[in-house]
């Protein structure tokens, strides 16, 4: 048995006083690649499905000098044809036409892909290596969450059941070298089994700051935290950056075997990733 | 009066159904609608191998809305049984019947056990939510060589070995002995699914005089005789009628929808429809057999193969379905289309309780070209000899005798087309990236056309003109999408000298037109084709008799063009089709004809050994490909691909090169990253998430160069193309990787673990 | 407990189509009820394409939207491209270049071609690819698809050259 009800929200504080009285049951109906699958497949039995793909206030971008803001359910395209996304974050404009295929892209939302808490989401690497953060809004407040706080374990995030995430906010590192890696089974439309992104700063060919994330290696996508220090202790010369600084990764990363890859291939195949991305963000040939 | 300036035939013309298939237009299976209709849906096995302990119907059934919850017990004859040649007699064919639904015990996840029909298809979901089953999980064996030891678990009766055939020529002890050199490997290939873009779907209804009429998606119109075996009626009181099929590549050819519809309609006298889900399709339905082929090829020092020794093992899954006649396909396919003096060949076909395998593009055919062709290769770097070279010397001739000691009837352009392939890869790409490399591979292969010959296999149309010179054909063909109407279209277009729009055809009737088979085994345009130009000849034969009569000419010297019949000897005798066509109405004579094709007849098989002739006649061809391999990760991209077949006569050259592209492009898939998963029987890549069929990324610009040898036993020399063209895809993308970063490619999917794994393995040793 | 049923108005093809609807429906269930039934429904999970309708200028999996979210748009289907007298130069080039097999997929790939042709009018072969990437066709290897589609952009690109 089925039993869904449907909303046309015509505020964001509409969806908060829904969620509010919902809860988990109120269910944000973005994009819609997510949600309808699992009602299909009956995960999802019922609930009050929260149409938020009309509401322009989620679908704002705010371009500071710091730092550019997204509404949550702006979809991929919009980001991708959006001049500030193009100019001010090329690397994140190159990320995301690698993000499934067109027609998912015109319809899934940043706050979507984020929000279903998957370990393999397509934007997540990049957007921690940015140092992203997201806002969560409930009737009562708003908080701001750093993205790396944000998944908990696999379609597990922090946000509350009476919350909505309402805004991704992404610092501008106007002198960081940025590249984020897919791998999947096929050219077109794949799921990721591995992914990762690194966004480095270099002063003359010294490496000052290093982030590295990754997705498909553990129940959640990470930072690499030991990888990092790992590099920036060891590291002068990224050239020479292949060998055992890398192998830290294998402290930060937790892989299971799944119809996608073994456990051992994400260990084997994420270092030459994270090398790989590491040497095109720091300008290098691949 | 054979004709033989064409005018339609060999070009490019337009198909009869393509503008209403991109106006939309097409009516497809799933878009029949009637006054009343109910919802189908079958309740299926969630355990690979256990007892029903415990089925209650009782909630669905009052469910509001539910007209018909039906179980084994409402099934007439619930046991459906093929007879299949080459079954081995220790299980036989009672015990390994395939049940329509499911009794006291499941062998495969997904088996059907309980059928629904419901006012909604939402109700006949609920419907399904609300039956309660209790299993007791049973041992189950899942890897075919572990089902073949004694003490493993029986799927039916005492032996899971369900077919064994084995090729036997000269002494292949001695010739290893005497060989320079010998190659050995094991192989593995995946359980591919057809994935075609159209589910299983159907309407059925009863209709005023006690006929039931199923109106589906298959590529058997035939199967009205199952339905009526299954429900215990007159097989003339089923009628079935094919619809334009969205995609099937064998994935139709079994029963899938049309037994549970008639059971729905026949119970409830109402219409009854139904689609299969894409993870029904998934866990509900055949796939192609998993194989491990484990072969020993041996040779001179110039060249010439001297024995080949194999052994094929196929898991069949919980069900027989047509797994023995696959094997065979494979065993007198296993040498390649290679002149072999010595061959030992022991095949085997092995249940187990994973999703059963059945019928796919290649028919056991493509499992055997992956190992027969990395053989090739690996047998030309041991010789260090150039891989073209070495095929040349070996291939088969007109004439040659196969391992089953059956001739080879018709051409072998073989030669030619190696050359053409490898030739048309063009210049070497460089690679994209430092640690990229580029290789190149080829593969040839043989594939017969047209089914067994054992089984007397027919076809029969019917041609008739009508009096404006226009003229219909009726022929029982399903249309797949390949053009198996148009082809049909084009004969009597070209032999009657009609314009092709005002000939038409009515195809997949059971009731209306005349049988003429399968739309399987690449049969199509030989047998229906051919059945068709009888038809069309006879009636060109009254036409011409009697405008010889008109023109006071000799039949001999007439043809007929643009509807007017005239002398090629005076150009001034002619006469208007439709006149010849008055004066035979006036006369009485009939203008319509109804003919049958015979394909060759042979004795049924009756030993494992095959001694006889089999096929009616191959194709022969070459792929090649140009690969890059990602050696920090394994994956493999397809930057270039040709595919060189000798088709015997094209009868339309944009669908001959439409089958070429498209088998390859499965081909591909099944080379890179197509495999329907399981473990111990559960499925795990039952949707086109996880099931990963090749995108418009993934395939690169394909070069299709049509051979004609004009020798073939179709149509005016035509042979067949739809399953050829997917066979030696896979073994050119292996031995390209294997020319790029020097691995051997043992095990499909090619997937970049896979590869990944054996650069590592190359890097250590 | 009955399930709720909404009152929706799509736009379809430029007539209104009135419904009641459960809040879970999908346009793609929608649209068949109402005899679009040239909109098909190939894997009802976002996977293939099959079902791919315009709405509101973009290429839209009509299976992963429901059908309130359509409420009050204006959706296309294949029907809205040509006519039997005059085809679209997009399923002229469909039918010349036989990107056509069983056909099946045709509707979904020739939306999301239309849908690339409006905001792209001259794309190369690797932007043809790409767009159609999420259309899956099993039958023709996509070669002669991407044909017909780059055929048809200079067909486009030449009328209104000469208009």
């Amino acid at each position: 048995m089925r039993n869904f009800r449907f909303l046309q929200p015509d505020s964001v504080s509409t969806v908060l006083k829904a969620k509010e009285e919902e809860r988990e049951n109120g269910r944000i109906l973005a994009g819609g690649t997510n949600l309808l699958s699992y009602i299909k497949m009956g995960r999802v039995k019922e609930g009050l499905l929260i149409d938020i793909t009309r509401l322009d206030e989620l679908k704002q971008i705010e371009d500071t000098e710091n730092e550019v803001s997204f509404g949550a359910s702006l979809t991929i395209t919009e980001l991708l044809n959006s001049s500030v996304v193009q100019n001010r974050l090329s690397y994140l404009h190159d990320t995301l036409t690698h993000f499934a295929n067109p027609l998912i892209r015109n319809q899934a939302t940043l706050g979507g892909n984020i929000a279903d808490g998957s370990p393999i989401a397509d934007t997540i690497p990049i957007l921690l290596v940015l140092d992203a953060t997201v806002t969560a809004a409930s009737s009562k407040s708003e908080r701001i969450i750093p993205l790396k706080e944000f998944f908990v374990g696999p379609g597990k995030t922090v946000l509350a059941a009476d919350e909505l995430l309402v805004k991704v906010s992404v610092p501008v590192h106007e002198s960081s070298g940025v590249k984020m890696i897919k791998l999947g089974l096929r050219n077109g439309t794949a799921c990721s089994v591995t992914s990762a992104a690194v966004r480095v700063e270099q002063d003359n060919k010294k490496l000052r700051e290093i982030r590295i994330a990754l997705g498909g290696v553990a129940p959640t996508p990470i930072r690499a935290y030991n990888c990092e220090n790992a590099l920036l202790d060891g590291l002068f010369d990224i050239e020479a950056a292949a060998g055992a600084e890398l192998e830290a990764l294998q402290q930060d990363i937790n892989p299971i075997s799944d119809v996608r890859g073994t456990a051992e291939y994400r260990r084997g195949v994420s270092v030459n990733l994270v090398k790989r991305a590491l040497r095109s963000a720091a300008g290098m040939e691949v | 009066m054979e004709k033989q300036n064409f005018n339609i035939i060999g070009t490019r013309a337009d198909g009869c159904d393509e503008k209403d298939k991109v106006l939309g237009n097409v009516v497809y299976a799933e878009d029949y609608i009637m006054p009343d209709t109910l919802y189908c849906k079958v309740f299926r096995s969630a355990k690979a191998s256990a007892m029903i302990k415990k089925l209650n119907i009782d909630k669905a059934k009052a469910l509001d809305g539910v007209s018909c919850v039906l179980t084994h017990e409402d099934v007439p004859n619930n046991e459906s049984a093929k007879n299949v040649v080459g079954q081995t007699t220790e299980v036989g064919l009672l015990e390994a019947k395939q049940r329509i639904l499911a009794t006291d015990r499941v062998r495969y996840y997904g088996e059907p056990i309980v059928v629904v029909a419901a006012e909604t298809p939402e109700l006949a979901r609920d419907a399904l939510e609300l039956i309660e089953i209790e299993y007791e999980e049973l041992p189950g064996v899942f890897d075919p060589e572990e089902a073949m030891k004694p003490d493993a678990p029986k799927i039916h009766g005492d032996n899971n070995v369900i077919a064994n055939w084995a090729l036997r020529k000269g002494d292949v002890e001695k010739a290893f002995a005497e060989s320079d050199v010998v190659v050995e490997a094991e192989y593995r290939t995946p359980r591919q699914e057809h994935a075609h873009m159209e589910p299983e779907s159907g309407l059925a209804w009863v209709d005023d005089m006690g006929v039931i009429n199923i109106r589906y998606s298959t590529q058997v119109v035939e199967h009205y005789r199952d339905v009526a075996a299954v429900l215990g009626i007159p097989e003339s009181r089923v009628r079935t009628i094919g619809t334009i099929i969205g995609g099937g590549f064998g994935g139709k050819e079994d029963l899938t929808v049309e037994v549970f519809l008639a059971l729905c309609s026949w119970n409830t006298k109402r219409p009854v429809k139904m689609a299969f889900s894409r993870e029904e399709m998934g866990f509900g339905r055949q796939k192609r057999h998993p194989y491990v082929l484990r072969y020993k090829t041996g040779a001179t020092k110039d060249g010439k193969l001297t024995a080949m020794q194999a052994e094929l093992i196929s898991d069949s899954g919980a069900y027989v379905m047509l797994s023995p006649w696959v094997l065979l396909y494979s065993t007198v396919h296993s040498t390649g289309p290679y002149f072999i003096p010595n061959v030992k060949v022991d095949a085997y076909s092995v249940l187990t309780n994973n999703i059963m395998t059945s019928a796919f593009r290649g028919f056991g055919g493509m499992q055997v070209a992956f190992a027969y062709e990395s053989q090739m290769d690996a047998l030309a770097i041991k010789l260090n000899m150039d891989p073209v070279e070495l095929r040349k010397k070996n291939f088969f001739k007109r004439g040659d005798e196969t391992a089953n000691f059956q001739s080879i009837p018709s051409e072998v352009m073989l030669d030619e087309a190696v050359e053409k392939a490898v030739e048309a890869l063009g210049p070497k790409s460089e690679p994209s990236g430092k640690n990229m490399r580029v290789g190149r591979g080829f593969a040839c292969s043989w594939q017969s056309y047209g089914r067994m010959t054992y089984l007397h296999d027919t076809a029969s149309s019917w041609v008739g003109l009508e009096m404006d010179g226009s003229a219909v054909v009726r022929c029982g063909i399903p249309d797949l999408g390949g053009g198996q109407r148009e082809s049909i279209r084009a004969i009597a277009a070209e032999l009657l000298g009609i314009p092709l729009d005002e000939v038409h055809v009515i195809s997949t009737d059971s009731q209306v037109t005349p049988l003429a088979g399968t739309v399987t085994a690449t049969r199509a345009l030989f047998m229906s084709g051919n059945a068709t130009k009888l038809a069309a000849e006879n009636v060109r034969e009254v036409i011409l008799e009697k405008a010889a009569d008109m023109l006071e000419t000799a039949a001999e010297d007439l043809d007929i063009e643009n509807k007017m019949v005239y002398s090629s000897r005076q150009t001034d005798k002619k006469v208007e089709l439709v006149k010849v066509i008055r004066r035979c109405a006036a006369e009485g004579i009939s203008i319509q004809s109804l003919d049958t094709y015979k394909a060759a007849f042979t004795d049924e098989i009756k030993t494992n050994v095959i001694k006889d002739p089999v096929y009616n006649d191959w194709t022969f061809g070459t792929q090649a490909v140009e690969v890059e391999v990602d050696t920090e990760t394994g994956k493999v991209n397809v930057l270039k691909h040709v595919s060189v077949q000798d088709v015997g006569r094209a009868i339309n050259i944009k669908r001959t090169e439409g089958q070429m592209e498209g088998g390859a492009a499965q081909g591909l898939g099944f080379a890179l990253m197509e495999d329907y998963l399981e473990v111990d029987g559960v499925p795990i890549t039952w949707n086109l998430t996880e099931y990963l069929v090749p995108t418009s990324k993934d395939i690169p610009d394909s070069n299709s160069i049509i051979l004609e040898s004009r020798s073939g036993k179709g149509p005016f020399g035509a042979k067949g193309i739809g399953e050829p063209s997917i066979t030696a895809a896979a073994p050119a993308v292996a031995n390209a990787i294997r020319d790029a970063v020097g691995i051997k490619v043992l095990h499909l999917p090619a997937t970049p673990e896979r590869v990944f794994w054996e650069l590592q393995k190359k890097h250590q040793s | 407990m009955e399930n709720q049923l909404y009152e929706l108005t799509v736009y379809v093809n430029d007539k209104a189509v009135r419904g009641k609807v459960r809040a879970e429906k999908t346009l793609l269930d929608f649209l068949r009820e109402h005899n679009f039934t040239e909109v098909k429904k190939g894997c009802d999970n976002g996977d293939c394409g099959a079902c791919t309708v315009i709405m509101d200028g973009l290429a839209a999996l009509s299976c992963s939207t429901t059908a309130l979210q359509a409420e009050g748009r204006r959706v296309y289907t294949v029907k809205s491209l040509g006519s039997w007298e005059k085809l679209h130069p997009l399923q002229e080039a469909f039918v010349k270049h036989e990107a056509v097999q069983c056909g099946f997929c045709s509707p979904g790939f020739l939306m999301t071609a239309k849908a690339l042709l409006d905001n792209n009018p001259m794309p190369s072969r690797n932007e043809i690819r790409d767009a159609i990437s999420g259309n899956l066709c099993r039958c023709t290897g996509y070669v002669k698809i991407v044909d017909a589609i780059e055929d048809a952009a200079s067909a486009i690109e030449e009328v209104s050259r000469e208009a």
